[in-house]
């Protein structure tokens, strides 16, 4: 059963989003089997993350149920899959593969003992934390807001129309659950519950850890692959030290590593772990190669994923924005380039108005 | 604006909780990355970026007030403390032009990181699982026993404080009376919930006017925690029908023809 659930989950957070992902490769500049596969992955999911986003906002302000969603999430995906496969059939079609065989210069580039032995080193800190994450217990009382709503979608076929308590009918003006109708992530989790037929408690607490710890590695390995290109022993050393400074910083409960390896699967966490993580690698990109608008867009899809993990994803995105424009600004003394970096936030300033000007919205959309 | 510069200090100390070392060496990493190249660089020019911004009172007024409102320290989750930090003992640890020295290097600085770090997976923050769910064993018994006893119809329970979180983690089928809500989370609660939670909660809590609450907002069964408080031994004449036990709990039935009599409000 375990490795069933396992395999079905690699196919709905791994395959399925690396697949979507090479759709975003196909135009990018990149060099590096490894560097396109974490690409691929990140970019991916970020993508699948952003199309939910602009499919349940809509949706649960409408008061649409579970269904209508997965629905309009197979037709996009499906699209999004067609297009991926379209891709990658043109390309073998002119005999460019998107998967290269040796380097630039012809000749397959071999590892060294040492460079194993970083990578083995680095491999090991890794999975051991996702292992230790997904197969001890950690509880988290949030947990009975996020898994619940995730409950009710799975159970009664609805999305946010039901206290997460009581099991009453409530209206849009219930608390914390207002906040939720623009940040679905329980619903975005509750469709892979679906999906994989596995509870929702137990995707969230058993499986979903793995996965997503992985995930925000695969963020810093593009991080890494970033500032050493062609230095594969400091790759493995950088992945080494973000392993360790994230197993050792529980200073306090609300440092990022706290919140990175002890409730990942919470939309919170998973920006402040992988969405923050991914958005500065995304923009020191976009820092570095101004003529290639790939990175804006990409950016702006990592800025809707944020708004679908959380309310602190819409504000903490373009605070981040804001200050990686500030810095091009400085770096460059061009303004028309941070302002076209400050054009990424848009999605998230978008989802921020409307969490401000709620009942305009809402007035509006009726 | 003096107290909005406090509240953003007392943000960052609740965020850096002991890590005050950790703050000084992000503070030595960003300089070490100034030092190091363009590339580097930039993440120095990004972090007093985001220093100036989320350490202004002024962001703490527009934000912290409106959209994060006693939440303000996540801000300082933008800043790239690991990244930075772990550039620069890279490019250090990378200096050495003997291979097993920059092994050697790479071992000692985990060492240090660990000796000067708190482990965020200890016994404190992780427990062996007892199910799939991850969820403690005792909601798990107790919810399955009375599903059985309803023939898996949906129920509402009155339950103890211990549980309220867990119980609908586990089964949507168990609706309950009061649950973090009550607490200032999810939503505000509703007046009978704030009702039946004082009842619950009195020092010398009346099991019969409990009960009788309890029933008028649709409370078929009730959970007890024998620990937090002690049970008379007359619950049967108050209302409740035994129904079981799992570890300190103990699960009672509402008696239902009370319900017809008293009538189902919610």
């Amino acid at each position: 059963m375990e490795i069933r659930n396992g395999l079905v989950l690699c196919l709905w957070l791994v395959i399925l989003p690396s697949f979507i992902g090479s759709i975003w490769c196909h135009f990018a500049t990149m060099t590096g089997n490894i560097k396109k596969l974490l690409f691929c992955w990140v970019s991916g999911f970020l993508t699948v993350m952003a199309a939910s986003q602009l499919i349940l906002v809509p949706l649960t302000l409408r008061r649409y149920s579970f269904t209508s969603y997965r629905m309009w999430a197979a037709a996009v995906y499906l699209l999004l899959i067609i297009l991926a496969a379209f891709l990658l059939w043109r390309r073998r079609r002119v005999g460019r593969s998107l998967f290269e065989r040796g380097t630039a210069e012809g000749q397959v580039q071999k590892w060294n003992v040492w460079q194993i032995l970083f990578f083995c080193g680095a491999v090991l800190l890794i999975v051991a934390q996702a292992f230790v994450a997904a197969y001890f217990e950690h509880i988290d009382d949030d947990d009975s807001r996020f898994v619940v709503l995730q409950n009710l979608a799975v159970d009664y076929d609805s999305m946010y129309k039901q206290h997460p308590v009581t099991g009453d009918m409530v209206y849009w003006n219930m608390g914390e659950l207002r906040k939720d109708m623009l940040s679905p992530w329980a619903m975005f989790l509750a469709l892979i519950s679906r999906l994989s037929g596995i509870a929702p408690a137990v995707l969230s607490h058993k499986y979903l850890p793995f996965f997503l710890i992985l995930l925000c590695y695969a963020v810093y390995a593009l991080l890494a692959l970033y500032f050493w290109p062609k230095d594969r022993e400091k790759v493995g050393m950088f992945l080494i030290f973000v392993g360790a400074l994230n197993l050792f910083g529980y200073f306090s409960t609300h440092t990022t590593q706290a919140v990175f390896l002890l409730r990942i699967w919470q939309g919170k966490a998973f920006v402040g772990a992988m969405l923050i993580p991914a958005m500065s690698y995304l923009l020191l990109e976009v820092m570095r190669r101004e003529k290639e608008k790939l990175w804006y867009a990409l950016a702006a899809v990592c800025s809707t994923a944020a708004a679908l993990a959380s309310g602190t994803g819409i504000t903490l995105l373009p605070l981040l924005v804001a200050a990686f424009g500030g810095a091009e600004w400085i770096h460059t003394r061009r303004i028309k380039r941070a302002a076209l970096i400050w054009v990424t936030a848009l999605p998230s300033v978008g989802y921020l108005l409307c969490y401000l000007f709620f009942w305009k919205l809402v007035k509006i959309y009726y | 604006m003096k107290e909005a510069f406090i509240s953003v200090l007392a943000n960052f100390k609740s965020f850096l909780g002991s890590g005050w070392l950790m703050w000084v060496v992000f503070c030595v990493a960003l300089i070490g990355c100034c030092l190091l190249g363009k590339e580097k660089r930039k993440l120095f020019t990004v972090s007093v970026m985001l220093c100036l911004m989320i350490l202004n009172p002024i962001t703490y007024q527009v934000v912290g007030e409106k959209f994060l409102s006693g939440v303000y320290w996540r801000l300082f989750w933008t800043l790239p403390i690991v990244t930075a930090v772990a550039v620069v003992l890279t490019e250090l640890a990378g200096r050495w032009k003997k291979e097993w020295m920059r092994f050697l290097t790479v071992g000692a600085f985990c060492i240090v990181i660990a000796l000067l770090g708190k482990s965020v997976i200890n016994r404190g923050t992780y427990t062996v699982a007892a199910n799939d769910y991850q969820l403690p064993q005792e909601v798990i018994a107790i919810s399955d026993r009375i599903l059985q006893e309803t023939e898996g119809e949906t129920v509402r329970v009155l339950m103890p404080d211990a549980l309220v979180c867990y119980v609908r983690q586990y089964t949507t089928k168990i609706t309950l009376a009061y649950g973090r809500d009550i607490w200032g989370f999810i939503a505000p609660p509703e007046a009978w919930e704030q009702e039946l939670y004082q009842l619950a909660h009195d020092e010398n809590i009346d099991y019969g006017r409990l009960c009788e609450t309890a029933l008028r907002y649709g409370c078929r069964f009730a959970v007890f925690d024998t620990e937090a408080a002690e049970l008379p031994r007359d619950m049967e004449r108050q209302g409740y029908t035994y129904v079981g036990a799992v570890e300190q709990y103990r699960i009672y039935a509402l008696d239902y023809t009370a319900i017809c009599a008293v009538g189902v409000i919610k």
